[in-house]
């Protein structure tokens, strides 16, 4: 678990660690080698199967570290976030309130049985992942956040038996 | 006398868009688009409907996701019971608006269990 306000590289320089471009994600890669929870970091990110990004050293891609020598394809990680290649811009720019909408889903989550959360924690990432603007991610998880308490209600309920 | 999910406007939205074609898959967000609804009222219905059995859901298939290169989506499709139930209580929840036209009109639902 990463320290929360301690003064990482990857703090400081969000848009970085969620670059496109190769000698970005190499940069951000560099930064995690003197940090002092690398080890931790990656090993969170593979747990929580993180869809991108460089986490402690490693570029993630779906939730699995991308092989060093495949990393020539930052293509692969645009589609992933359905972004022309080259708009490098656009995923800086969006990197780090995606964070915040996913965070901010996975908080929310709490309130849901612990059984049903990581699959709906899963499903709505993978939601995010596929909207194409900052505002129509931050809605979509606004939204839910105020969706949760009834959501929370509803999967609660004592489960009924199939309807003859 | 089988349980019913609360038909209210919403639900009934989700319910018709659903109907639309009764055998098809389809995910959270298209059903936000497809009613028009936030994700926050779609996923609270999608969890009763589930709950009842009127809809199912699964993973997407490793082969489609990957190779569109995005994480894998949660597909529900109504179940043929759900189908059933969801046109009964559609058309019951029609009528009732219908004949509800008189001021504070409650019409008591025939079958309604909640």
């Amino acid at each position: 678990m990463i320290a929360v306000g301690e003064d990482l590289a990857c703090t400081r320089e969000p848009e970085l660690f969620f670059a496109e471009a190769p000698a970005d994600v190499e940069v951000a890669k560099a930064l995690c080698v003197e940090c002092p929870v690398r080890t931790a970091c990656l090993e969170g990110a593979l747990e929580r199967r993180e869809p991108w990004g460089v986490w402690g050293g490693e570029l993630l891609l779906r939730g699995a570290v991308v092989p060093r020598r495949k990393q020539s394809v930052p293509a692969d990680l645009g589609s992933a976030r359905q972004l022309a290649p080259g708009s490098k811009a656009a995923v800086n720019r969006d990197a780090s309130p995606d964070r915040m909408s996913r965070r901010a889903l996975q908080l929310g989550a709490l309130l849901l049985p612990r059984l049903a959360r990581d699959r709906y924690i899963e499903e709505w990432w993978g939601e995010l992942a596929t909207l194409q603007t900052r505002l129509g991610r931050c809605r979509f998880a606004v939204s839910l956040l105020f969706g949760m308490p009834s959501m929370a209600v509803e999967l609660r309920r004592r489960s009924r038996r199939r309807p003859a | 006398m089988a349980s019913e999910p609360r038909m209210t406007l919403q639900t009934q939205l989700v319910l018709r868009a659903a109907l639309e074609d009764p055998t098809r898959e389809w995910y959270g967000l298209q059903m936000c688009e497809a009613t028009g609804l936030p994700s926050g009222t779609v996923y609270p219905i999608i969890a009763r409907l589930e709950k009842q059995h009127w809809i199912e859901s699964r993973w997407e298939d490793p082969e489609e996701h990957v190779s569109e290169g995005r994480p894998r989506r949660r597909y529900y499709t109504l179940t043929e019971d759900g189908a059933e139930h969801a046109r009964l209580a559609l058309a019951r929840a029609y009528r009732g608006r219908q004949t509800s036209a008189r001021p504070w009109g409650s019409i008591p639902h025939p079958g309604s269990a909640s």
